[in-house]
């Protein structure tokens, strides 16, 4: 299901937009600043606030990622449906080294803290044709 | 009366215009500018109709709508309202989504990235403009303030 062309875009250099819904259907649509590949089937997303995405997912656990190549500027939908989150391990440390090293680029070292890493299932990836 | 501050990086930064499925599945399209009558509280969010078809079919359906926007200082808000309608664009607007694209590309052409690369996400012009309500408006900056409604 992921293949190589997905994963540059998954390297954080372009923001992706992660849109959820609540259980009455009201829409939220956010930045993040990274998507990780875990395997071919499933990516990780950084749990870093008890924000308006995080309440949605508890409800409903079917979020739309919108993710882009730097280089290409090729544009790549996903279907994704929580699955669990992490708090320590190799995925979680990793995801908090580089969430630091994103920070500290863009002076948010007091703002952003990885609390969790949220795995999600990919379903379906569209590619965008602009 | 919108406050002028979510005014600002409404017409001038970028955006993301989210809706949901009538069985909860979310999507979202970018936005390409925006107009807005403030004594109204509508605006009008400019996409690209051809990358809209799953947007239209949830904004029609429920009408349901929540519009994140953002300037590169991080400064965001989230937008929630209902879906009136769509139309097309006029010459100002044409003029006002033409000034923002080429911002963005002068802009991250700037980083390093390869300019006719950008140009397909922003040298494109929009075709159409959705209208919403707007009913609340949230402050989306990270940070301590971030989720905190905005009265207005």
């Amino acid at each position: 299901m992921i293949q190589e062309k997905h994963q540059f875009a998954m390297n954080g250099m372009y923001p992706s937009t992660f849109s959820t819904c609540s259980r009455e259907g009201i829409p939220n649509t956010t930045v993040i600043s990274q998507v990780w590949y875990v395997d071919e089937e499933h990516i990780a997303l950084s749990f870093q606030f008890f924000s308006k995405t995080r309440r949605n997912i508890s409800e409903n656990p079917l979020g739309y990622l919108s993710i882009i190549n730097p280089m290409t500027m090729d544009m790549y939908g996903l279907e994704i449906e929580f699955v669990r989150s992490e708090t320590e391990g190799d995925l979680f440390d990793d995801m908090d080294m580089k969430l630091q090293a994103i920070a500290s680029m863009s002076g948010m070292e007091d703002i952003f803290e990885l609390k969790a890493a949220d795995i999600y299932k990919v379903h379906h990836i569209k590619d965008i044709n602009l | 009366m919108i406050p002028d501050r979510v005014l600002k990086v409404m017409l001038n930064g970028y955006g993301h215009f989210g809706s949901t499925s009538s069985n909860l599945v979310p999507a979202h399209i970018d936005t390409l500018g925006a107009s807005c009558n403030p004594e109204t509280d509508e605006a009008t969010f400019f996409i690209r109709k051809s990358l809209a078809e799953k947007t239209l079919i949830n904004l029609n359906d429920n009408g349901m709508a929540a519009v994140y926007l953002g300037l590169p200082s991080h400064e965001a808000y989230q937008i929630k309202g209902q879906f009136i309608g769509s139309r097309n664009l006029t010459a100002e607007e044409f003029e006002a989504s033409s000034k923002i694209r080429n911002y963005f590309i002068d802009m991250i052409s700037a980083m390093g990235l390869p300019r006719e690369n950008i140009e397909k996400l922003y040298g494109v012009a929009p075709d159409i403009g959705l209208t919403v309500k707007i009913k609340n408006i949230y402050i989306q900056t990270p940070g301590p303030e971030a989720g905190t409604k905005l009265e207005f």
